[in-house]
């Protein structure tokens, strides 16, 4: 596999005006591969995702599609990486699915209607998603389970090189969990996915590398087999955890509240 | 499925249509320059040119309120609303008070923006430091809008030794239209039919909030404060045209998303423009012909702005209403 699509993270302070999250953070995040950013409430998941469309300031280096981020426009921005994160629509003032699926894709077209192409894809992705029959409802009479279905079919109708997931598994209910889940692993050949998340449960069983976060620093990362070795998931949750293994394989972790 | 590709129709035809409607306009100032001979001449060109006036104001208004909504993601605003054009009125009775009496359209439409653009920074500088949300921005408005209303109708008295019709400037009216005003009114909605153009795309992304618009590659921030202060500038400047006219901008977006069944940025503000051309010409013709006119006991000319007002501040409340029980609040 190419490695020049890895995204290379050399950053000496990050964070927002009165309050810097990072200190001297090295990354390296694998290209086509799912990597899950796992860590407590607070510990500057979304501040990493947001830095690498430059919503935050750095001092340092981020290399991204094998281009400086820094240098990279704005518009190219929106061609190489979608970002899903919460969307709230101002009342009164609502869309309808189709029109946001087809609003996200405006990025990739020049002028001010969309192609035939744009309208393909927004089908194509309604259908991958399972939310054909959503395509007329307004995003603000959706269930927030549906609107996040919704919200992840707005970042891949960008077909874009970089997935950025905050949350996906958030409002989700077990089935939908398991849904998102398969349907993020279905993307992975041609995508490099980041996910931020602070269920284990959801991320073991969805990435193939991990970067455990706590306080802006990184307590570990690695494959799921090194990072439970290491007893990393324990120390970056504060937490008891026990494992469940089915034949010789993890699916489930649970915290012992005791 | 034909649905989307029946969406994308929509969008062309309704832009179509906004294309056809400048066509007309475009006629319809060439007959105006043209057209009656002999004794009526001058009867033509008044009624043409305040025919012409009403719609292209509504046009631009309709237009920028629009965009004014969108880009600040609050339904509540217009240029009124938000106090930019009192600022733009009590700036033009500022420079009334202090020039001779020969003062040149265009210039006094350049303060008017100047004082659009002062009343909007005050404005937006009070409702962002608290908070930001779409009721402050109401209140914010508000406050700037009696601040700079209360000023100009002291100045007004004042002024109105030089230009009897200065009154009409704080409800708005086209009764002392001069034709001289036509081409100017062609130039500012050209140039928000651009601004329009130029921010469809962005807006729509803006609309979805901050985040997503920062991903799709907009900086929302300077986004939103371009769109923002081009649209209230381009509000204000009207003002110099015909007065204060409140909520031709609000009403018209409202009556747009409810006509199209969509939010959608590149369809709102060209159908919020034709309507508010379309409310703000009936308003008027109202105005002249049934106010003043034989079948009512006549009242003599009530100013196009008075009548707006009369559907518009109700229909403010009721939106007003809508949006704080949708709330919760
Ligand atoms: N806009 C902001 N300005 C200042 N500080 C912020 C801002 N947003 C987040 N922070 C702070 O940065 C730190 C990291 O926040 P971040 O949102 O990245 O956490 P997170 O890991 O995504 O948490 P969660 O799981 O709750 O979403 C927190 O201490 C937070 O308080
Ligand atoms: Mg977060």
């Amino acid at each position: 596999m190419n490695r020049l699509n890895d995204i290379l993270i050399d950053v000496e302070e990050a964070g927002y005006r009165n309050n810097i999250v990072f200190r001297d953070l090295h990354l390296i995040i694998p290209s086509y591969k799912i990597t899950v950013i796992l860590g407590p409430n607070g510990s500057g998941k979304t501040t990493l995702l947001r830095m690498l469309f430059k919503r935050v300031k750095y001092r340092g280096t981020i290399v991204i599609d094998f281009k400086e981020l820094a240098k990279i426009r704005g518009s190219n921005i929106a061609r190489l990486l979608a970002y899903m994160g919460d969307i709230s629509l101002p009342e009164m003032m609502g869309l309808k699915v189709f029109e946001a699926l087809l609003i996200s894709r405006s990025g990739l077209y020049t002028g001010l209607i969309e192609k035939d192409e744009d309208i393909r894809e927004a089908e194509a992705v309604m259908a991958e998603t399972g939310i054909k029959h959503l395509a007329d409802r307004r995003l603000s009479e959706l269930s927030s389970g549906e609107l996040r279905k919704v919200v992840l079919a707005m970042a891949l109708v960008k077909r874009p090189k970089y997935l950025l997931l905050d949350e996906p598994d958030s409002h989700l209910d077990i089935l939908s969990r398991i849904e998102i889940s398969r349907l993020i692993k279905r993307c992975r050949k041609n995508t490099t996915i980041i996910i931020a998340t602070h269920d284990p449960v959801f991320a073991v069983n969805t990435a193939d590398y991990f970067i455990l976060l706590r306080d802006g620093k990184i307590i570990d990362k690695g494959t799921i087999e090194e990072v439970i070795g290491r007893k990393s998931i324990e120390k970056v949750f504060g937490a008891k955890l026990k494992y469940v293994y089915d034949k010789g394989k993890l699916i489930g972790i649970i915290p012992i509240y005791g | 499925m034909s649905v989307y590709r029946l969406y994308r129709r929509k969008i062309i035809v309704f832009t179509t249509m906004a294309a056809v409607f400048s066509f007309l306009l475009i006629v319809l100032s060439y007959l105006f320059l043209h057209m009656g001979y002999g004794s009526s001449k001058i009867i033509y060109q008044y009624r043409l040119t305040r025919i012409m006036a009403a719609i292209l104001v509504g046009l631009i208004l309709g237009l920028t309120g629009a965009l004014l909504q969108s880009s600040l993601r609050n339904p509540l605003v217009d240029h009124y609303i938000l106090g930019i054009g009192s600022g733009g009125v009590f700036a033009v009775m500022l420079f009334y008070l202090f020039s001779s009496n020969a003062y040149s359209l265009a210039i006094s439409t350049v303060i008017a923006a100047v004082g659009g653009l002062v009343a909007l920074t005050i404005t937006v500088m009070v409702a962002e430091s608290v908070g930001g949300g779409d009721i402050a921005y109401v209140l914010a408005g508000i406050g700037v809008n009696s601040m700079f209303s209360g000023a100009s109708l002291l100045l007004s008295y004042i002024v109105a030794s030089k230009n009897p019709y200065i009154a009409y400037a704080l409800v708005g009216s086209f009764i002392a239209i001069d034709p001289d005003w036509i081409p100017l009114l062609e130039v500012l909605s050209a140039i928000s039919f651009i601004l329009y153009i130029l921010s469809s795309k962005p807006l729509n992304t803006l609309l979805m909030g901050d985040e997503y618009a920062a991903q799709q590659g907009y900086n929302p921030r300077t986004t939103r404060l371009l769109i923002v202060l081009f649209s209230g500038v381009i509000g204000a400047s009207v003002v110099a045209c015909c007065g204060l006219i409140g909520f031709i901008g609000l009403v018209s977006p409202h009556i747009a998303r409810l006509m199209l069944g969509t939010s959608d940025n590149r369809l709102v503000p060209v159908i919020a423009g034709l309507t508010g051309a379309i409310l703000l010409l009936l308003s008027d013709n109202f105005s002249r012909l049934v106010l003043a006119g034989p079948f009512l006991v006549s009242v003599g000319e009530v100013p196009a702005g008075a009548i707006v007002s009369l559907f518009g501040a109700p229909f403010f409340i009721s939106i007003m209403i809508r949006r704080l029980k949708g709330h919760g609040a």
